[in-house]
C-alpha cells in the first residue's frame, strides 16, 4: 500500500498527513538498514582468517555433538547479505513493508555475527543458550500475555508485577501444604498440579480486584495497579519474614521437572534445545497458538478488540463490554499467576521475598515491542531471554564485556521501538479508558 | 470520584502499613551458603550429625580458661533451625555451656527488634554478646559504644569504621572500641584445598564457578577454588581449568540482576552452561540460586561443591551430588572468642581470624565419597593443607 490513492472524481488526491509520516519513516528505515549491511560487509574484511567453532549436542548433554567450523568474517557476510536485501527491499517496497517479520529474517544473523566475533578463537557449545533462552522468555512471554488481554478489552493491567509475586508465593505454599497432608508419594505428583493452579486463582483474585476497582468506581488503573504491586511486595514480604521462615516446611514444594518430549526430544540439535524442558514452557507455546487464534480469528477475539478500540460502539452492537472487561481481567490474572508458579516451584524453588524481580514490568515492555500481538509478544520475550543467556555464555566462556551492558540491550530497543523511531506501535484505542455503560 | 478516591487511600494505606510490617529486611543478607532449605527429611538427627561433623577446632588451652563468665548469642530472625551460621553458633554457646559458662540466648522477632533484643540479653547480664547475621551489625555496633565493659561479636563481618555518612575515611569515622570482635574467616584456604580436590577428581578436567554478586565475601571463595587448581596443575603437571573466574582479572560469572541469591532456576541453568562448556564439578557462591546449580549436577550424576557450611547435611537431599562443601566452622569460632573473652585476651588486630590453622574454616567431610577418593589425593590435600598453615603456601600466590 502506498501512499498515492486513486484519483477520485477527478479531483487532485490528498495524501494523508499519516501515510507520508508512515513512507517517511519507511524510508529512513531502508537507509539505517541498509547502512546496517554495508557496515556488516565492513566487518567482515577484517576478520576473514580468524576462527571460532560452535558445537551443539545432537541428542544428550556431554554426548556426541554437531559442529560447525566458520570464522567471524564468514558470518558477517552472511549478515551484511540478509541485512543488505532487506534494507533495498524496505526502500524499495516503503510503507508496505512488514519491517516487524522481517526483523526476523536478519536480526538472528547480527546476533550469530556479533557472537561469533566475541567468541573468536574459541570453541563454545551453544545448546544450552538456546535452551535457556527460552526457559528465561516463558515467564516474561506469560506476563506479556496477561497484559495483552487486559489491554486488548481497554484495561491497563499494571499489576503483572503483583500478580506474579503473590502467585509464586501461593504456589510455594499450596504445593508444600499438598506434600504435606498428601505425604511424600502423592504430594510429589499432586504439588506440581495443586501449586500453579492456586496460583493462578490467587492471580484472579487480584484481578477481580482490580477490575471492581476500574469498572465499578472508574479508579484511575496506574493508580490502582501501582498500589496492588506494593501491597503484594509488602504482602508476601510479610508472609516470608513471619510465616515461611519460621514454619520452612510449608515453603518447600515439590517441585516441576523438567520432561522429555518422547520422539521430538531424540530430534539432533533440536531436541535438547526445545524439547528436553520443563513443562511450562510447552504450556507458554500453546498458550501463544490459542491466543493468537482466539484473539484475531473468533468472535470473542473480535468483541475483545473492539471493547478495547471503541467500546460505544461495541456496546451499541449488544456487546457487554463490562462483562469482556471482567473475564480479561480474570484471565490475565490466571495467566500471570500461573507464571509466577514457575519462579517458586522450577529447579530447586522456593518462595523467596520479591522474586519476581521486575519481569512483571519486562513482560508490560515486551507486550508494546510485539506491538500487542501474542507472536510478538513472545519474540520480544525471546529477545530479552536471549540477551540473559548470552550474557551468561559468554562470562563462562571468559569474554569480558561488562554484564550490564548485555543486559541492557533489549531495553534501549524497546525504547527506540516505544518512541517511534523504527516504526510507531500503536496500542488500543481505549486502553485504561473507563467505560460508563449508556 | 470521593469513593474511589477514599478507596485508593485506602489502599494505598493498607500497603504501606503491610510493607511497614515486613520493614526494612527486604535487603537479604548475602551468606553464600542456602539459608534455609530443609525437607520434611532434614530431622534433628540430621543437625546432630552436622555439629559431629564440624566440631574439629582445637578445644584450646583450657587450663587457664576462665568459666566464671556469662556468655550470650543473638540470633537473627527465624535463625535458629537454619541447620548453618544461626545453629552452628548454638551449639557453640552450647559448648561453653558444658564448659561451665552461664549462658543465654535469645532469638529478633523481627528486623527492628535487634536492638530491643540485645537489650534484652544486657539485662540478663551478659558479659559477651556475639550476634548472628549481618543485618545485626548496625544494632551491635551501637550497642558496643553504649557498652564499653561488656564483648561484643558479630559472625561473618568486621567492624564498619565509616560513621553516620556511610563513608570510610571522612572525619567522622567511628573506630572499632576493644570491646568488639569481629569473627572472620579465611575462608579461601579452605576453598583452596577445595579446589585441589577437584583438581584431583574431575573426569573432564574443567571447573566452573560463579557467585551472586562480586562482593568480597564471595570472590574469596573463588579465588581460593582458582589457587588449589593452579597448585594441583603445578604440582602435577597438569592442566585442569577453572571456568567462570579469572582471578588475576578479577572478572568472572556473576547472577546479578534483581534477585541474585534466591532464583534456582538461573543456577540450574548457569550450571548446565558450566556443563556444556566441559565442566563438571560446579562450586556455586550464590546462596539458594547455588541450590538450583547443585540440583542440576545431581540430576546429570556430576557433582559440585558446598560453600559456608556442610551442605551435604543442610541440603541432604542433594548429599549425593556435594564432594564436599568450604566451610565456616562458626561453633568453633564462636567458642574461641568466648573464651577469649573471659580470659581477657585481645585478638591480633582486634578481630577473630578463622584459618585452617586454628580450625575457624575447613573443608568438610567427604560423607558418600570417602571411599571413592583415592588416599593419594587425601594425602595431598593434607600436605596442602599442612603447608598453608605453616604458611609456606599462602593463597594469594597462586592467583597470579
Amino acid at each position: 500500500m502506498t501512499a498515492t490513492a486513486a484519483p477520485v472524481n477527478g479531483l487532485v488526491p490528498a495524501v494523508s498527513e499519516a501515510a507520508r509520516r508512515a513512507q517517511r519513516s519507511a524510508r529512513i528505515r531502508g537507509i539505517v538498514i541498509a547502512a546496517l549491511g554495508l557496515i556488516a560487509f565492513g566487518l567482515a574484511s577484517g576478520s576473514m582468517t580468524t576462527d571460532v567453532t560452535f558445537k551443539f549436542w545432537l541428542q544428550q548433554q556431554g554426548k556426541a555433538f554437531a559442529q560447525v567450523d566458520t570464522s567471524p568474517g564468514e558470518l558477517w557476510i552472511l549478515a551484511g547479505i540478509a541485512t543488505g536485501v532487506t534494507g533495498i527491499w524496505q526502500l524499495w517496497r516503503g510503507a508496505a513493508v512488514r519491517w516487524r517479520l522481517w526483523l526476523v529474517l536478519w536480526l538472528p544473523f547480527w546476533v550469530i555475527a556479533i557472537m561469533g566475533h566475541l567468541l573468536v578463537g574459541q570453541t563454545a557449545v551453544l545448546t544450552n543458550l538456546f535452551s535457556s533462552s527460552l526457559e528465561y522468555a516463558f515467564p516474561i512471554s506469560m506476563g506479556a500475555f496477561a497484559a495483552m488481554i487486559c489491554e486488548r478489552s481497554g484495561m491497563f493491567d499494571i499489576a503483572v508485577e503483583g500478580q506474579m509475586l503473590v502467585g509464586a508465593c501461593a504456589a510455594s505454599i499450596a504445593g508444600s501444604m499438598a506434600l504435606q497432608w498428601l505425604g511424600p508419594d502423592a504430594g510429589t505428583i499432586a504439588g506440581p498440579i495443586v501449586g500453579p493452579t492456586v496460583a493462578a486463582l490467587s492471580g484472579m483474585a487480584i484481578g477481580l480486584l482490580m477490575a471492581w476497582l476500574a469498572i465499578r468506581y472508574h479508579v484511575d488503573q496506574i493508580i490502582s495497579g501501582t498500589v496492588v504491586n506494593f501491597g503484594a511486595l509488602g504482602l508476601t514480604n510479610f508472609m516470608y519474614l513471619r510465616v515461611l521462615q519460621t514454619y520452612t516446611d510449608y515453603n518447600t514444594p515439590p517441585t516441576i521437572e523438567k520432561i522429555q518430549i518422547p520422539l521430538l526430544a531424540d530430534v539432533p540439535v533440536l531436541g535438547p534445545i526445545f524439547f528436553q524442558g520443563t513443562p511450562y514452557m510447552y504450556i507458554g507455546w500453546i498458550v501463544m497458538v490459542v491466543l493468537t487464534y482466539f484473539i484475531f480469528r473468533t468472535r470473542w477475539g473480535l468483541r475483545l478488540r473492539a471493547s478495547g478500540e471503541y467500546p460505544q460502539a461495541a456496546a451499541t452492537v449488544g456487546i457487554n463490554v463490562i462483562a469482556i472487561r471482567y473475564r480479561a481481567m480474570l484471565l490475565a490474572g490466571a495467566i500471570a499467576g500461573f507464571a509466577g508458579s514457575y519462579l517458586s516451584l522450577h529447579s530447586a524453588g522456593s518462595f523467596q521475598m520479591n522474586m519476581s524481580a521486575g519481569k512483571g514490568w519486562i513482560a508490560i515492555a515486551a507486550m508494546i515491542f510485539g506491538a500487542w500481538n501474542p507472536i510478538g509478544a513472545f519474540g520480544a520475550a525471546l529477545v530479552f531471554g536471549f540477551a540473559d543467556a548470552a550474557q551468561q555464555l559468554l562470562s563462562i566462556t571468559g569474554v569480558d564485556i561488562p554484564p550490564q551492558f548485555l543486559a541492557s540491550v533489549p531495553y534501549i530497543m524497546t525504547v527506540i521501538v516505544v518512541a517511534g523511531v523504527v516504526g510507531r506501535v500503536r496500542g488500543p484505542a481505549m486502553a485504561g479508558q473507563p467505560y460508563e455503560q449508556g | 470520584m470521593q469513593v474511589s478516591k477514599r478507596l485508593v487511600a485506602l489502599g494505598a494505606t493498607t500497603a504501606i502499613i503491610i510493607s511497614a510490617c515486613s520493614g526494612s529486611s527486604a535487603t537479604t543478607a548475602p551468606s553464600a551458603a542456602a539459608s534455609a532449605a530443609p525437607t520434611a527429611a532434614a530431622t534433628a538427627a540430621a543437625s546432630a550429625a552436622a555439629s559431629a561433623a564440624a566440631s574439629t577446632a582445637p578445644s584450646g588451652a583450657a587450663a587457664s580458661q576462665n568459666t566464671n563468665w556469662v556468655a550470650c548469642v543473638a540470633f537473627d530472625t527465624g535463625g535458629l533451625g537454619d541447620k548453618g551460621f544461626n545453629d552452628l553458633a548454638k551449639k557453640g554457646l552450647d559448648e561453653a555451656t558444658a564448659m561451665g559458662m552461664t549462658t543465654h540466648y535469645s532469638e529478633a522477632k523481627g528486623s527492628t527488634d535487634y536492638a530491643a533484643n540485645i537489650q534484652r540479653l544486657l539485662d540478663q547480664g551478659c558479659q559477651s554478646i556475639i550476634a548472628v547475621g549481618f543485618n545485626q551489625q548496625q544494632a551491635v555496633q551501637t550497642a558496643a559504644l553504649a557498652n564499653p565493659k561488656v564483648d561484643f561479636g558479630l559472625v561473618d563481618s568486621t567492624w564498619d569504621p565509616s560513621g553516620p555518612d556511610g563513608k570510610v575515611g571522612t572525619a567522622d569515622d567511628i573506630a572499632q572500641p576493644a570491646n568488639f570482635t569481629g569473627l572472620d574467616f579465611q575462608i579461601d584456604q579452605a576453598a583452596m584445598l577445595a579446589g585441589y580436590l577437584v583438581g584431583g577428581w574431575s573426569k573432564t578436567g574443567i571447573m566452573g564457578t560463579f557467585g551472586g554478586q562480586q562482593f568480597p565475601g564471595v570472590t574469596r571463595f573463588m579465588d581460593g577454588y582458582y589457587a588449589g587448581i593452579k597448585y594441583w596443575d603445578q604440582e602435577k603437571g597438569a592442566s585442569v581449568k577453572l571456568l567462570g573466574w579469572d582471578a588475576v582479572n578479577q572478572t568472572g560469572t556473576f547472577v546479578n540482576g534483581d534477585n541474585p541469591w534466591g532464583d534456582a532456576a538461573k543456577g540450574e541453568s548457569l550450571a548446565s552452561g558450566f556443563v556444556d562448556q566441559g565442566a563438571d564439578v560446579v562450586g556455586p557462591v550464590a546462596g539458594s540460586t547455588g541450590n538450583g546449580s547443585i540440583k542440576f549436577m545431581q540430576s546429570k550424576g556430576l557433582w559440585a561443591i558446598g560453600v559456608d557450611t556442610d551442605q551435604a547435611i543442610s541440603l541432604p537431599q542433594y548429599a549425593s551430588a556435594i564432594l564436599t562443601s568450604a566451610q565456616k566452622v562458626i561453633d568453633a569460632a564462636v567458642l574461641d572468642t568466648f573464651k577469649a573473652n573471659a580470659n581477657g585476651t585481645a585478638f591480633a588486630g582486634g578481630n577473630y581470624e578463622g584459618t585452617l590453622a586454628n580450625g575457624g574454616v575447613t573443608i568438610s567431610p567427604f560423607h558418600d565419597f570417602d571411599s571413592q577418593i583415592s588416599a593419594d589425593l587425601k594425602a595431598g590435600i593434607d600436605a596442602l593443607k599442612a603447608k598453608l598453615i605453616d604458611g609456606s603456601v599462602t593463597v594469594k600466590d597462586y592467583l597470579k
